[in-house]
């Protein structure tokens, strides 16, 4: 396997993977977050704000990694 | 189907927005592949680092700085505009202002906690970064961003991929003389990248041909063949005089020139002499370019420490990060060493994710401008506001986070809310 | 209990057309038309503005050589012209109706 090839591959398997624990982990914020609203509703406000503080925490996992996979592409 | 064919307004729309999906696809980058393809733009060059515009003297211009200037001045005016003639009951764009203001007021008193008030030291610095990163966020993705730009021929590229090659030669034959690197350098370059494609520009303004197919390989525009490149490191080996070489030549004047020169005629129009090149934008949007991204979050943790010493006290705040072994034992040493290093982290932290977000946002756009021309963009260009907008409310939440678990004094330490 | 958004609209357009007179709340085929032809002009309005802001930025540099700082001027007067027109034609649109 040539070295473009093997580049290619790892830039793909490098945000394949790395996306998935963000997804799970977003998934399961999003979900607990509803469960709060829905038993709740009228604290939608500060349950909202702080759902999408954590959800920033979990997508910057994603976004290393997809950092690291364009790097790989392009430089 | 009664309905929809009996009110002539929505059949209108039915069957417009039909024809603009069929001739989009038949015009895009999948059209291309079967012969249509009007629409083709040039396949995206993406580029991580931001590209140069013009040299101020020596000093080169990128595009994400102008835009960063037109999103400051655009910030600069709106706030003129909407503190002009204030008025008790607000409206228009003081409204608007006024809303942010109160949000983040309210937002940063609830975060902060204690006494009322407490926040309002944060205020100033996170309403601002709230309000610049959105605004370059959104500036960076208005229609003639990343669209309009200059060509650059094949003569700044071999010199932007040069310097790269030219110092793996340098590693491995350590003992060429700079001409020597360079030719070795260049035959490494040509053999490398002799397959990769370029755009034929017409006179300078318009690009030519449609899709992947018209994109001229770089061996169409360097003459050059195997045996000649094999002679040009023989006779590097040998240590000829490289000055009169024809074939060397040949290359440097081909690359100067930079137009087609080998057979290349797409769909009966021939592209001898065609200018090649590709796209270097005027303008790009400032938040994809990490520069940008890394100052203001050095800002934002430069203003997180002074918080904590202003509240704190030098030696109260340098006391969480340099803990006295002796006294309080050394797993409190290494617990301080490890949040100094979450400093660092934070930072970078903050630059990735406003960057990463912001960069593949923008591949995202050009992608799906390529491969669906007219209509694919729309959904995208939905998500990337939502996501500028988001990441700029991330971006200023979390320094208000950071900076209120800055001044907490020694005592509430264990509420690491959004320790990372 | 027909209560579907089409019968809605047609209420308001009604409604709309006993108060105003212009043709896009008449209904029909002419206000459709109407309509598609001043969004479509949003359109070419954009490209326009911003090629002429470009080109006219990259025209004056060939007169005084100054190299690429008008035309970069020029694309982001003519960026700033487009989105504020745009916005401005998009509200007289919805104002309109």
């Amino acid at each position: 396997m040539d070295a473009e090839a093997t580049k290619y591959l790892g830039a793909a398997i490098s945000i394949a993977v790395g996306a998935i624990g963000p997804g799970i982990g977003i998934g399961l914020l999003a979900g607990k977050a509803m469960e709060a609203i829905g038993r709740n509703p009228e604290a939608t406000g500060p349950v909202q704000q702080n759902m999408i503080l954590g959800l920033a925490f979990a997508e910057a996992i994603a976004i290393y990694a997809l950092v690291i996979a364009i790097i790989i592409l392009f430089v | 189907m009664g309905k929809l064919l009996s009110s002539p307004k929505l059949l209108a729309i039915a069957i417009g927005v039909v024809a603009a999906l069929l001739i989009s696809v038949a015009g895009g980058a999948l059209g291309a592949s079967f012969g249509f393809g009007w629409f083709g733009g040039p396949i995206p060059f993406i580029s991580l680092p931001a590209e140069r515009v013009a040299y101020i003297g020596s000093y080169p211009l990128l595009n994400t700085t102008v835009m960063f200037w037109f999103g400051g001045l655009i910030l600069i005016f709106l706030a003129w505009r909407a503190t002009r003639k204030m008025s008790d009951v607000p409206s228009g764009l003081q409204n608007l202002f006024e809303v942010i203001y109160e949000f983040f007021g309210n937002t940063v008193d609830g975060v902060a906690g204690g006494k009322a008030k407490a926040g309002r030291r944060f205020l100033a610095l996170v309403s601002t970064i709230f309000l610049v990163v959105v605004i370059i966020n959104w500036v960076g993705i208005l229609p003639g961003v990343g669209s309009v730009g200059r060509i650059e021929t094949i003569e700044e590229w071999v010199h932007h991929h040069l310097p790269k090659v030219e110092a793996k030669v340098q590693e491995k034959h350590p003992e060429y003389t700079p001409v020597q690197t360079e030719a070795a350098a260049l035959v490494h370059l040509l053999e490398d990248h002799g397959e990769d494609t370029f755009v034929a520009f017409d006179g300078s303004i318009v690009p030519l041909g449609r899709g992947e197919q018209a994109r001229v390989p770089l061996n169409k525009i360097i003459t050059f063949s195997e045996s000649g490149l094999h002679q040009i490191e023989e006779a590097i080996h040998d240590g000829d005089d490289l000055d009169g070489l024809p074939l060397l030549d040949s290359i440097h004047s081909d690359i100067k020139k930079g137009v087609v020169q080998g057979e290349f005629v797409y769909k009966g129009q021939d592209f001898k002499g065609k200018t090649v090149g590709l796209l270097v934008p005027f303008l790009r949007g400032a938040s994809t370019d990490i520069n940008t991204t890394l100052a203001i979050a050095l800002v934002a943790m430069f203003t997180v420490q002074v918080w904590g010493i202003r509240a704190l006290g030098v030696r109260a705040y340098g006391g969480k990060f340099f803990v006295n072994p002796i006294s309080q034992g050394p797993i409190a040493t290494f617990v301080g060493i490890l949040e100094g290093f979450g400093e660092l982290t934070r930072t970078l932290s903050f630059t990735f994710r406003l960057f990463g977000n912001m960069f593949a946002g923008e591949v995202l756009l050009i992608a799906m401008a390529f491969l669906l021309p007219l209509i694919g963009i729309i959904p995208f260009m939905g998500l990337e506001l939502f996501v500028g907008l988001i990441q700029g409310y991330i971006f200023a939440m979390l320094t208000l986070v950071f900076g209120v678990m800055a001044v907490a004094s020694h005592g509430d330490h264990d509420t690491h809310a959004g320790d990372h | 209990m027909p209560d579907t958004p089409e019968s809605l609209n047609t209420n308001s357009e009604e409604s709309c057309s006993k108060h105003n007179e212009s043709p896009s709340s008449k209904g029909g085929w002419s206000a459709t038309f109407v309509l598609l032809g001043r969004l479509g002009g949003i359109g070419w309005f954009v490209a326009i503005t911003i090629g002429l802001g470009a080109y006219g930025g990259y025209w004056l540099d060939g007169q005084f050589g100054t190299a690429p700082f008008l035309t970069v001027l020029g694309l982001a007067l003519g960026v700033l012209t487009a989105s504020v027109g745009m916005i401005r034609l998009l509200s007289s649109i919805r104002g309109n109706r």
